[in-house]
């Protein structure tokens, strides 16, 4: 099978964009709508990295047990766990001229990776207190963001700590393809503000004007007296963290920024997720982000170049009843294959000079995870 | 309540218009919801349905049985908060007020809460004669991690929420979705490998929160028109890259899949690849449901 990126012009003699992205960027964002393959990809572009001798974490937000089985690492840890060498190897995956990569992979805990930013940003006292509230014990479930919060979170503390040569990352399915960027300022509006206002009794009268009144009649009637006082525990122990939590992500931000990034963006071939995915691109061009290229996967632009049962005959009555059968099946993947080397086409031009679009390989059967998996890293690298 | 989820692609919607429409076919009194943030510009259930007609977060009656309605988180939220506040002035004055509503923008729970809240108040109304306005709900749930959270919500939001009328709401909303009797689960799924290993999580999670899986509906199932010695013809005289050989692949893990779907022990329905698409597929999708839907 050719590369899929022979026709791109950007292509020289070090091997196709991808490969040039994964062995060169410190890390590699994957975003997209849900359903189109993310989680799948950023594991294989983290194989394909390990392959080129680089350290590489993978970052999954997706618990798909599937996954988690394939790469040998448990399903929920409280870190990044090595994937084995057996199962490196088990995915075809040998080190290239000699040099050993590394790959370890996991799968995001928020509450884990929020803990320790309260650890890390808070009195021992603070910590504790905080970490005593009900509301923290459920933060993840009720407040939005989140995921997206810890992920970037999580991004920072892997990237300052300089044990990785590459992180991809793989952001949670969202209809803005920066949501997890503007996650910590969603979730200070949460954490702050006038909310904070409410809760937080102040010295002094007066700063509740008559809409805070309002407000903490409502909170208080809706909420119950117990929750208000635990949130007035929790606000008031946080409000010392913001300082810190915003150079975070600032950090996040500037890293994500510079060059040394490189935001991804995959989608399948229905309509939905490519009209998903032209927004994405245009939000990330919009805000500055190096937007590198688009991934088509679940395409069968390839099979464009396959032989057709047509050009098959045999003098076996039972076999020829049979491609004669198949020819419909054929035809229609015939169909759609040149529908999708068309949207390739148009992923090229919409990508522009700097950009490309790849087709990931096709999957026969993706029944196989493992295997799969080693095909995907292999053809994309 | 039957609520119809699944991965996204794997077309619950619809499902969901099908079996909304073979229930009021089947004379029952009909509500069909789908999950919106804020007034939708075009709805994909009721363009299958009522094409033309604009999504609104009322119920607007289509036929005699069927009714159509934009289930709004902001809608329950206010809903809940004109019950439970004296006045009912103080609550639509309380959601105009900044602070509130960040509260509720970054606390997506109190959202889904009022999602439910809404649905809760619509299968409550009741007709002159005391008989429920709906007998039956119909609702078009969002992508099955998102269903999870939503059957998980009315116990995270108890355990956080002890006591008062937010625990009350709560208490009301798991009796409703874990009774069998009046609300079950119909998960639709495609028959790759990945959406069949979802289905089954998806399964077993809602079981482990006391949901019915009243049924699996198999959507795509590819049909076989081959005999066992044209496949062994096939495969001898074939290369493996060839044009019709992921159709192929297809058909020879379809019949795997469908037993990977039966052993989780509820009604599995399979619904044949249409070619058709709008209102046409919908068609044909009622064919292969009915008398399923009974």
């Amino acid at each position: 099978m050719s590369p899929s990126d022979s026709e791109a012009p950007a292509d020289d003699a070090r091997g196709t964009p991808l490969r040039r992205l994964v062995r060169e960027k410190r890390v590699l964002v994957l975003c997209g709508p849900g359903g189109v393959g993310k989680t799948t990809m950023a594991a294989a572009l983290g194989l394909a990295g390990a392959q080129l001798g680089r350290r590489v974490l993978v970052l999954t937000i997706d618990p798909a047990r599937r996954l988690a089985d394939a790469l040998g690492i448990p399903l929920a840890s409280p870190g990044p766990r090595p994937v084995p060498a057996d199962k490196l190897q088990a995915l075809g995956l040998a080190a290239e001229g000699g040099r050993q990569g590394s790959l370890d992979a996991w799968m995001l805990d928020p509450k884990v990776v929020f803990e320790q930013v309260i650890r890390v940003l808070g009195t021992p006292e603070q910590t504790t207190k905080i970490l005593g509230t009900k509301l923290f014990a459920h933060l993840s479930e009720l407040a939005s963001g989140m995921l997206e919060y810890t992920a970037g979170e999580a991004l920072f503390k892997f990237a300052s700590e300089g044990r990785y040569d590459l992180i991809v990352l793989d952001t949670p399915p969202a209809r803005n393809a920066l949501d997890f960027l503007d996650a910590p300022a969603r979730l200070s509006a949460f954490l702050e503000d006038s909310i904070l206002k409410v809760f937080v009794p102040k010295e002094g009268a007066g700063f509740l004007a008559s809409a805070g009144r309002l407000v903490g009649h409502v909170f208080s009637r809706v909420f119950g007296e117990g929750f208000i006082a635990d949130l007035g525990v929790f606000f008031q122990a946080f409000s010392g963290l913001f300082g810190g939590m915003r150079e975070h992500s600032d950090g996040v931000a500037k890293l994500l920024g510079s060059d040394e990034s490189a935001f991804l963006l995959v989608t399948s071939p229905e309509e939905a997720s490519l009209r998903e995915a032209t927004l994405f691109q245009a939000d990330l061009l919009r805000r500055n982000f190096p937007f590198a290229g688009f991934i088509l996967n679940r395409s069968l632009a390839k099979l464009a170049s396959w032989p057709h049962p047509g050009d098959f005959t045999s003098s076996d009555a039972v076999a020829m009843s049979a491609l004669r059968k198949l020819t419909s099946i054929a035809n229609e993947e015939r169909r759609e294959a040149a529908e999708h080397a068309l949207l390739l086409e148009e992923l090229r031009a919409l990508a522009g000079e700097a950009g490309f679009a790849s087709a990931a390989p096709l999957l026969l059967d993706s029944s196989e995870p493992l295997a799969g998996l080693g095909v995907l890293a292999r053809e994309l690298s | 309540m039957l609520i119809v989820t699944g991965k996204g692609g794997t077309g619950k919607t619809l499902l969901a218009a099908a079996l909304a429409r073979q229930a009021s076919a089947m004379g029952k009194r009909v509500i069909v919801c789908e999950v919106g943030r804020s007034t939708p510009t075009a709805s994909s259930l009721l363009g299958l349905l009522a094409p033309g007609l604009e999504p609104a977060n009322v119920p607007q009656v289509l036929t005699e049985t069927l009714s159509h309605v934009v289930l709004r988180g902001e809608d329950g939220v206010r809903e809940f908060l004109r019950k439970t506040l004296p006045f009912k002035f103080m609550a639509d004055r309380a959601l105009k007020l900044d602070a509130v509503r960040k509260f509720i923008d970054a606390a997506p729970a109190f959202a889904e809460m009022g999602v439910l809240f809404r649905g809760m108040q619509l299968l409550e109304e009741q007709r002159r004669d005391g008989a429920p306005v709906y007998e039956l709900m119909v609702l078009d749930a969002p992508a099955s991690g998102h269903t999870l959270a939503f059957a998980a919500l009315p116990e995270t939001i108890l355990k956080v929420f002890t006591m008062g009328p937010i625990a009350t709401a709560a208490r009301a909303g798991i009796e409703l979705i874990r009774n069998p009797r009046a609300t079950t689960v119909v998960a639709a799924t495609l028959l790759e490998s990945l959406p069949v290993s979802e289905a089954r999580e998806l399964c077993a999670a809602l079981r482990l929160r006391g949901l019915d899986v009243g049924a699996i509906i198999a959507n795509q199932v590819p049909n076989d028109p081959f005999t066992a010695e044209e496949r062994t013809a096939l495969d001898a005289l074939l290369p493996v890259e060839v044009l019709g050989r992921r159709g192929l692949v297809r058909i020879e893990k379809a019949a795997d899949a469908l037993a990977r779907l039966r052993d989780l022990g509820a009604p599995l329905v399979s619904i044949g690849a249409h070619a058709a698409s709008g209102p046409s597929l919908l068609a044909a999708i009622e064919r292969d449901l009915s008398g399923v839907a009974a």
